[in-house]
């Protein structure tokens, strides 16, 4: 008991001071030790104390040995108990932890193989400030012209900017490029514009394009059409990117009760332009405490070393930090659900607290008491364009955007009856940094861990060659059909192929995504076990390339230039009339996926040793002028109509006669049902 | 136990560490994860490898000087010099075997242990012959 009186005197002045004032109460020398020494301390002074008697008491009499012994392993028995219970903490629920953040360069004092494997990550370099090491355009002063505004990317030593140039080739106006978002595919620009408030952070309009190795104007990444004015995507950083780009994100908004109030007086203002922010984050780009909660305390509480001995040799859990992969499925998955899955805050208190405290989510928290993740039928928060949401799923409610991840796997038979969840397959510590995916998990594996019995035969399931691109799980589980960063990505709706449900969805199957000249009634056929009936219908990637929605329109248009393991590039060739005609699609992204499926075609015929039929491809800039895109079009076709095609397959339902031209009147009927189905949607 | 047997210990250790470097070394040659992906270990092992070459020396050199002066050389302190010969590198590259991403196993509480030998012998050597100039 006096014992515990002491301990609480103690610590008085110690671990419970990290809330108030130190009040030293037990002499000054302890009081100026951290708290974790601090402890230390006491148990040194507390064994010595219980050892001074007995060591007199040996000196009298030597029969006291065993129990000086057993006093000490008293002892020691007593100072773990303590260490435990004050140390380690009682279990109390995550909700009641405290919240501040210590960085990734805390972590990485203990934590170094964690920190190295997480420091190669696209996830760290997502925001960081613009230096020479860490940007990766080409501000080489080359003018560009898009959508009519002439812009000049330029280096001065180690600061880096856009200019815009007039209608003379003079500057008008120069933005130095602050901060950089991406570093994988893409980087984008951020820049400080002090006359729109100092602390605003503004996205410039064109990116660097990693891959590849170009400019690309905004319009030209998102999906919408050339009608777009030059600025459509004029982006502030401060209530957009900072939430899921950054860990620690707070916006710090000035005037929300000033903006507030010009509302209710029924003042117009524009949040984007007339918002102030003075924005902070724990850590630029996403580190250790997105994922593990921040880890201040937990840092500090562990430089104890009895502490952490404890914890180790005891297999608990330290209830001061998140693991991710001791969480179940759910809570683990709403980590990664925090960003990638599209949500709003609960309700509009905490919208206002979003602007200017930043997402009040914490990993290992219940994401769903924080936000609603976005769903097809979700009603923007102001109900100005009811579309806005539902035109980001399919029709059946699948997700068709990237960042819905999470409402993707949480609405797939392995998450609701199974335990799935991200880190079956992802890592944020192993594997390729692109996807974060072992080279394990890149195969059948994680699924085969729970459908055990396929392994036993792969052919009588997938009906593929258990070697070839069809039996891969995902190739019909997780069908390409997801828009997102220049590119269409696997579903994470984890489902069974159903084509002529699909088809009533309005949306792709996985059996005519990669059976690019066949109808959905051949592919149900097949999957029902029936012969294949020939409708003489159009394949139907071509439907969706020439007349579905710009959703539709890409998903098609990048499964042309997909090649599994037997493809031959002959095989595709009557894909490339219909292609040529994509590359005039109204929508930039829509060329931009035209021209790649045909370079893939083409590397694919080259790879067999022919001669190649479009050098002019390369040239083609697919948000170029329009003058200049036309005539290549008309190149490109000239150079396709004069090949030999006579080795070539045509088969009877894709629609070319003889000289490989399309039908004009089937081709026009299509392209005029694309109308009413434009979609804009930026990030 | 003598000045006689450090010496024997010294040079028998000193191969030893050697090899333990040779080992090392293989270990970067093949890149193996075991070793080369886990900072920590990394960092004991070469701890283990770098003391227990350096205890080896020291043993030499406490066998070399006792021999000289017989002011040094008593039982207590070979037995010293021979127990931080083997327990600071025994405690680095034990601790290093399990050790967590975080801390070396409990086997490095050999390394202090095997510390405070050869800081109590050292003193004590110094001691000696200072009192042996004095004499």
């Amino acid at each position: 008991m006096r014992l515990r009186c002491a301990r609480q005197r103690f610590f008085e002045g110690g671990v419970a001071a990290q809330k108030g004032p130190v009040k030293p109460h037990v002499g000054g020398l302890t009081a100026l030790l951290p708290p974790g020494q601090r402890l230390i301390a006491f148990y040194n002074a507390t064994i010595l104390w219980r050892l001074l008697p007995i060591v007199y008491t040996y000196r009298m009499n030597r029969t006291a040995l065993p129990a000086a012994g057993l006093l000490l392993l008293g002892i020691a028995w007593l100072s773990v108990s303590i260490a435990t219970e004050n140390m380690i903490g009682p279990p109390s629920a995550i909700e009641e932890r405290k919240f501040d953040w210590a960085g990734s360069n805390t972590c990485r004092t203990c934590h170094r193989d964690q920190y190295r494997s997480w420091h190669r990550t696209w996830h760290r370099t997502m925001t960081q400030e613009a230096t020479p090491d860490t940007v990766r355009g080409a501000f080489d002063g080359r003018v560009m012209r898009y959508w009519g505004v002439d812009i000049r990317p330029v280096r001065e030593g180690d600061h880096f900017y856009i200019e815009y140039l007039d209608a003379d080739g003079k500057l008008s106006r120069k933005l130095k490029v602050e901060r950089t978002v991406g570093s994988h595919r893409y980087q984008q620009y951020l820049t400080q514009d002090p006359a729109a408030g100092p602390g605003n952070y503004w996205r410039l309009p064109i990116l660097w394009h990693i891959y590849a190795g170009r400019w690309v104007h905004l319009n030209g990444v998102f999906l919408g059409s050339d009608d777009m004015p030059f600025d459509a995507h004029l982006t502030l950083w401060n209530q957009n990117c900072i939430f899921c780009h950054n860990t620690g994100p707070e916006p710090g908004i000035t005037n929300l009760n000033e903006l507030l109030d010009r509302g209710r007086q029924g003042q117009p203002f524009d949040f984007r332009y007339d918002a102030r922010y003075e924005s902070e984050v724990a850590e630029l780009g996403i580190s250790c405490e997105a994922c593990h909660s921040p880890g201040a305390d937990h840092a500090q509480r562990n430089q104890n070393p009895l502490r952490r001995y404890t914890l180790a040799l005891g297999d608990l859990d330290d209830p001061t930090i998140v693991n991710p992969g001791k969480l179940d499925h759910e809570r683990s998955t709403q980590i990664c659900g925090q960003c990638h899955g599209q949500r709003l805050p609960i309700n509009d208190r905490l919208i206002m607290q979003w602007l200017d405290d930043g997402p009040t989510f914490r990993a290992g928290l219940d994401l769903h008491d924080h936000v609603r993740p976005i769903e097809k039928d979700t009603l923007p928060p102001q109900s100005h364009n009811q579309d806005i949401f539902r035109l980001r799923f399919w029709p059946d409610g699948t997700p068709r955007l990237t960042a819905y991840e999470y409402q993707g796997l949480t609405s797939s038979a392995c998450f609701e009856d199974g335990d799935i969840s991200c880190i079956s397959c992802h890592s944020m510590h192993d594997g390729d940094p692109a996807g974060q995916i072992t080279d394990r998990n890149r195969g059948n594996a994680p699924c085969l861990d729970c459908h055990t019995g396929i392994a036993e035969d792969v052919t009588g399931h997938t009906f593929h060659d258990a070697e070839s691109a069809g039996s891969e799980c995902r190739s019909c589980h997780m069908p390409n059909m997801v828009y997102g960063v220049m590119g269409i990505h696997q579903s994470h709706r984890i489902e069974v192929p159903e084509p002529a449900q699909n088809l009533l969805d309005q949306r792709p199957d996985a059996c005519t995504n990669c059976h690019v000249e066949q109808t959905v009634a051949w592919a149900q056929s097949v999957l029902d076990g029936e012969s294949p009936t020939d409708t003489g219908a159009l394949p139907r990637l071509v439907v969706d390339m020439l007349s579905g929605d710009p959703v539709q329109r890409a998903v098609a248009t990048t499964q042309f230039g997909l090649f599994g393991n037997g493809n031959r590039a002959e095989q595709r060739m009557w894909a490339v009339p219909y292609l040529l005609v994509t590359l005039e699609d109204r929508y930039p992204i829509m060329r931009w996926f035209a021209r790649d499926s045909l370079l893939a075609i083409e590397r694919r015929w080259t790879a067999q040793g022919e001669t190649r039929f479009a050098q002019v491809l390369d040239d083609f800039d697919f948000i170029g002028d329009v003058t200049e895109r036309k005539n290549r079009v008309e190149a490109l076709l000239q150079s396709f109509a004069a090949l030999d095609k006579s080795s070539w397959p045509r088969p009877a339902n894709v629609g070319l006669d003889e000289q490989w031209r399309p039908d004009l009147a089937q081709l026009h009927q299509l392209l005029t049902m694309q109308t009413g189905k434009d979609i804009n949607i930026g990030e | 136990m003598n000045a006689t047997s450090n010496l024997k210990f010294g040079w028998l250790a000193l191969a030893f560490f050697i090899s333990v470097g040779l080992f090392l070394e293989s270990l970067h040659l093949f890149k193996t994860p075991f070793y080369f992906e886990h900072d920590l270990r990394r960092e004991l092992w070469v701890l283990g490898h770098a003391h227990g070459a350096l205890m080896a020396i020291l043993n030499i050199v406490y066998a070399l000087t006792a021999l000289r002066y017989e002011a040094v050389g008593n039982k207590l302190d070979s037995w010293l010099w021979l127990l931080a010969g083997l327990f600071i590198p025994a405690g680095f590259l034990l601790g290093g075997v399990t050790a967590s991403e975080v801390d070396p196993a409990l086997w490095i509480v050999l390394t202090p242990m095997g510390a405070l030998c050869a800081l109590v012998a050292s003193a004590r050597a110094g001691m000696a012959l200072l009192r042996h100039r004095q004499n």
